[in-house]
Order: structure tokens, then sequence, then C-alpha cells
């Protein structure tokens, strides 16, 4: 039975977590910013900041910052609080400049050869879950008791944050390929209850007669088993055969997702194992990560993030935002899907 | 520290059991709660997404979630039933929160959610004290602006069964869709007896034309409790200054009787923009 580093693993845990708080807490921030049928104003292109990708070329090659790294991690605890507090200008500003620096540390601290990077990305989610089930599928900032459970996160991150150190070779190919699983928690399957409202009333069987909370506690478990059978997997399974079935898994599994509705609950926990499945079975490929491979990574997510927020909205945005998004907000939530499989596919590419 | 992958799969078996074992109480249905009076309350309340209505500068807005503040006002108000509009909280944009489930579970109500968060419409759930028989939604003709719904139950009431209709119309300047949304719930209610919630965005002092196929379809719940149609009473948007109605509470006609100068309002603006509607029904065992 191999032994990992327990520290390094919530260390990765957290600093995913943390990117799902701070772009969940920045989105909601620029809607509010722009919450009005009278249209949009500048501050939708506050959307930029959250490109970390030239933040992480800059710090490459600042020595200072790299020589205050265990700094940075305290500076984005400290940023995430004061993304907490009620300004949402204040607020917005505050996660986009954390989402910067948690892009430097999750390049300094993942490593996807290692376990610890593989149980914490996994244990993330969990996490998550956990967070929504505390607070009856509200989340962190919406009632006092998520304000506290907050607090205790950073209580945690600050502990975390004591013994954090930099990888001796960092490599953004860890940043790359888990950029859009990370999209991916933030925007379907970190949300259990996301699952259930986007699919309830489509055609499931039951669905009219059984309970949304039935649903959703389906969902979580179904999700979790999901992430502990990923987790439990002796993953050397150097094959583009296996890459393709996982590929194929998650296509179909978020198509009964996001577009039919048949065992939504289901279906989420086969997502999820092979979202996760595609990374851990991946073999590494050292200096195949560029700053702009990185960058387009980033855009491309970002793009698919504004066009299904804007699904929503779309009679009060420019007419060219509304054409591309009306009607399509699944269609943008695949696309998410289709870059992790394609970013992930790149690397097995390489191999092969 | 270093720690065995077998410890690592305990840690995570253990939030799976905390999963679980928080997932329990979600499977407990709300009580009943038997009536000891022959009257049913009646609530509609557009709760704008869980955001304080901050209509201020950009540098001013504070984004501030309302989910206790909205309790307050619906424990005050306690309406047996209450039809909500701008409830899907599920969307980044709102934090991806459920707050239908978060209030039904605090106000041990049953609940349907209305359209589905891929429907993209705002939202329009229907909470109630009882069991809901039959749940459905259906989307209203948008020829202009966005997409619109309205939730149907069947709630199983000591008094029998109760329909409910809930929904929200388009806003004030796209006037086509409005009237093609009031003929749609005009003829979707049909000629049973059912009571009619909504924000309508629709006014009666703005002459506007789907205001009226409302009032001649149906009766206005602030008639019937004893009011004058153009009365101040019922006034609900915006709650900072509330000097209009857009939320009412229709009923079909000849079916119902109000208490008498029931139609009020609750609510403030640290809770949403609109203020609640609450009409009193009297009821026969």
């Amino acid at each position: 039975m191999s032994e990992i580093e327990l520290a390094p693993t919530f260390r990765v845990a957290f600093l995913t977590l943390l990117f799902i708080i701070l772009f969940n807490r920045f989105v909601s921030m620029v809607f509010v910013l722009n919450f009005t049928t009278q249209g949009v104003n500048f501050t939708m292109g506050f959307a930029i900041l959250v490109l970390s990708a030239i933040s992480i070329w800059i710090y490459g090659k600042c020595d200072f910052c790299k020589n205050h790294f265990r700094s940075l991690w305290f500076l984005t605890i400290g940023l995430t609080g004061i993304a907490s507090i009620p300004n949402a200008m204040i607020s917005a500003l505050s996660a986009a400049l954390a989402l910067q620096i948690v892009g430097i540390l999750i390049t300094e601290t993942f490593d996807i050869a290692s376990p610890e990077t593989k149980w914490g990305l996994g244990l993330a989610p969990l996490a998550n879950y956990l967070i929504y089930l505390i607070l009856g599928q509200t989340y962190l900032f919406g009632t006092i008791e998520g304000y506290v459970l907050l607090f205790s996160l950073f209580i945690f991150g600050l502990v975390l944050g004591r013994s954090v150190e930099r990888q001796e070779n960092t490599e953004l190919e860890s940043i790359i390929r888990t950029y859009p699983y990370m999209t991916l928690l933030l925007l379907v399957l970190g949300i259990p209850s996301f699952v259930v409202t986007w699919s309830i009333d489509r055609g499931i069987i039951g669905a009219s007669r059984l309970s949304l909370d039935v649903f959703v506690a389906l969902t979580t478990l179904s999700m979790t088993t999901g992430i502990l059978l990923a987790l439990n997997q002796d993953w050397n399974q150097e094959s583009a055969k296996w890459f393709l079935i996982y590929a194929i898994g998650s296509l179909l599994s978020f198509i009964d997702i996001l577009f039919i509705g048949t065992v939504p609950f289901l279906s989420a926990g086969v997502a999820t194992f092979s979202v996760l499945a595609s990374i851990y079975s991946a073999p590494t490929r050292p200096g195949q990560g560029s700053s702009s491979m990185l960058f387009a990574v980033q855009l491309l997510s970002l793009l698919f993030v504004v066009l299904y927020v804007v699904a929503g909205n779309w009679a009060f945005v420019p007419s060219i935002f509304g054409v591309m998004s009306h009607g399509l907000a699944g269609v943008h939530l695949f696309l998410v899907l289709m870059l992790h499989i394609g970013v992930n596919g790149y690397y097995w590419r390489l191999t092969s | 520290m270093k720690f065995s992958t077998g410890n690592l799969k305990q840690i995570s078996l253990g939030i799976w059991l905390i999963l679980l074992i928080s997932s329990i109480p979600l499977f407990v249905p709300p009580a009943s709660e038997p009536k000891s009076n022959q009257i049913i309350r009646i609530m509609t309340y557009n709760i704008h997404q869980f955001y304080v209505a901050d209509y201020v500068s950009t540098t001013e807005k504070t984004g501030r979630y309302v989910f206790e503040e909205l309790l307050k006002v619906i424990e005050a108000a306690n309406p047996d039933i209450i039809g909500l509009q701008e409830n899907e909280g599920l969307r980044l944009s709102s934090g991806n929160q459920n707050g239908v489930l978060w209030l039904a579970e605090k106000l041990g109500m049953h609940y349907y959610y209305g359209p589905p968060t891929s429907a993209q419409i705002y939202g329009e759930a229907i909470l109630s004290k009882w069991p809901i028989k039959e749940q459905e939604w259906k989307q209203l003709p948008s020829p202009e602006g966005i997409e619109r719904g309205i939730a149907r139950v069947v709630i199983d009431s000591p008094f029998g069964e109760l329909l409910v209709f809930n929904t929200h119309f388009e806003i004030d300047r796209f006037k086509t869709a409005q009237r093609e949304q009031a003929n749609f719930v005009v003829e979707y209610v049909g000629g049973q007896k059912a009571i009619v919630l909504g924000d309508f965005n629709t006014r009666a002092d703005q002459n506007d034309e789907a205001y009226h196929i409302l009032y001649s379809a149906f009766t206005y719940g602030l008639v019937e409790a004893g009011f004058h149609p153009n009365a101040t009473i019922g006034f609900s948007s915006p709650a900072t200054d509330p000097t209009h109605k857009i939320d009412y509470i229709w009923l079909t006609r000849g079916h119902w009787t109000a208490v008498p100068n029931s139609y009020k309002t609750y609510g403030n603006p640290d809770a949403s923009d609109h203020l609640g509607v609450l009409i009193e029904l009297e009821m026969k065992q």
C-alpha cells in the first residue's frame, strides 16, 4: 500500500475548493453589478481579470515572488476574506486578484503525476458537497452559517499554509490539464442540486412524484461514489483505449445530464468518475505545457462560462452575445467538457 | 505527515458517511399542519434571485444574499401556500444556491421547483404546507424578451384539492409578450376553480392590455377582499417606495370568498425589490 503525504493532498484539495469558491463569488458579484434590465456596463470587462496565465508567466520570471511564495498563500486567504464583504465591486475585484494568485499557487502545488494531487483533486468536490449539505444547498456567502463555515476554511487554509513549499520542478502541465476539470466542478459537478434542478421535469421516470431533496441526496451519493471509485483504482493504464472509454463515458453521461435527463443522478456519478479517471490515468509529459497553451485553455473556459451565464439573461446583453448564448446554456456547459477531453487527449496523443 | 492510501480511503469513506447522514433529514417530509380554522393564507412574492435589491450606483451595490431576510418575511406572513418568482438560484450568477429547497426546509413546507434550471427561466416555485399531488410547468409565449413560464400544482389540502398557478410575465416594455402571456394564462386556467399568483409586470394605471385581459377573466383578489381596484392597498413595487401594483392574486370567478380587508403586503427593501402580497380565503371543510 503506497504512502502519501497528507498536507500536500489537503493543499491540492484546498486550492481546488478555493478556485470554485472564488470563481463563484466573482461571477455572482459581476452579475450583481450588471443586474438590470437596462443592459450591461463596463464591469463586464472584469471577466478577463480571472485569466491567470499572464500572472503565472510573470511569476515565473520573478525571483522575488518565488522567494515569497508562502506569503502569496496567506495573501490569497486574506483576499478571499475581502471578497466576502458586502460590496460587489470590492468583492469582485478581490476575488479576481485572489484567483490570479490561486493560479500561481496551483502551478507551484499541483503535480499531476503525484498521488497527492490525484487524491486532492478527488477530495475537493467531496468537500464542496459537504458544504452544500451543511448549508442546506445554499453556499458560503448566503447565510450566517455559511460565513462561519467560510471562516473555518480560512483557519484550515492558514494551518495548511504554514508548511507550504514550492515544488522543485514546476510544470504548467498540471494546471493546464486540471483547469477544465475545476471549471466543470464550478459549473456542474461540484453542485449536486444543480444536476437535479437542471434535469427535473425533463421526462425522468418518477421525477414528478419524488421530492427534490430525494434527488439531491441520490445525486450527491452517486457523485461521491464516482469519486471514490476513481480514487480506489490503481492507475497504471497507459493506453489510449482507456482514455477513449473514459471520454465516451463522460460524453454520454453529460449528454444525459444536460440534454435528455433519463437518469441524471446516476449519470452524475458516471460523469464524475469518468472526468476524474481521464486525468488520473493519463501519462504525464514533462515540458509539454506552455504559457500560451495555458492562456488558450483559460480563455476558452472563460468564454464558455461567460456565454453560459449570459444564456439566462440574453435579452439584456449586446446582441452578439445574446445570439451566441440564447438557448445554448447546456451547449456551453458541454463545451467545457469537450475542452477537458481535448486537453487531456492532447497529452495522450503525445504519448502514443 | 505520511498517510497510506488506505488512510485516505478511510477519510473519503468518512466524508461519504457524513454526506449520507447529512442527507437523511432531507428525506423526512414536512408535517402537514392541521387547520384549526377555516381560513387559508395565500401569498405571492418576487424574491429577486435571493439578492438584496440595491438600486444604487455601481460602486455601492452590495450583492448581499437575503435568505434570512426572506425567511423572516415569509414567517411573518405565515402563508399556507406561496408562489415565488425569480427563485432560480442554481445559476452561477446567483452563486449556485438552491434557495427554494432551503426555504422549504426552514418553513417546513412542500414545494414544486417549477421550470427546471435548464429552461433558463427566472423561476416560478410553489410552496405549500400541504402535500402537492400534481405538478407541471409550461413555457409562456414569448414573442419578445426572454423565456417565461407558468407553474401549476394541485395541492391536497384539508379542504380538498386546491389548484394553484404561479407565473412571471415579461417586463413592462414588452407589451406584445405580456398580452400573449395573459391570453395564454386565461386559456390554460380555463373554467377550473383555481388561484392564480404571480408577478405580472402589468399595471392598471398604465391601462395595460394584459391587465385588462386578466381583470376580465378573473376576480382580482383585492376586490374580493372588499377594496376598490384602484385602492392604494396592494402596492408592491418598488419595495423602497411602493407606488404601483404588479404582483397580483387572481381568483377564478365565483369560486372563492375572501376574508374582508385581508389583502395585504409583507416585506421590506432588505428582502426584495418587491413586497409580497397576501390574501386570506374562507374555506369549507
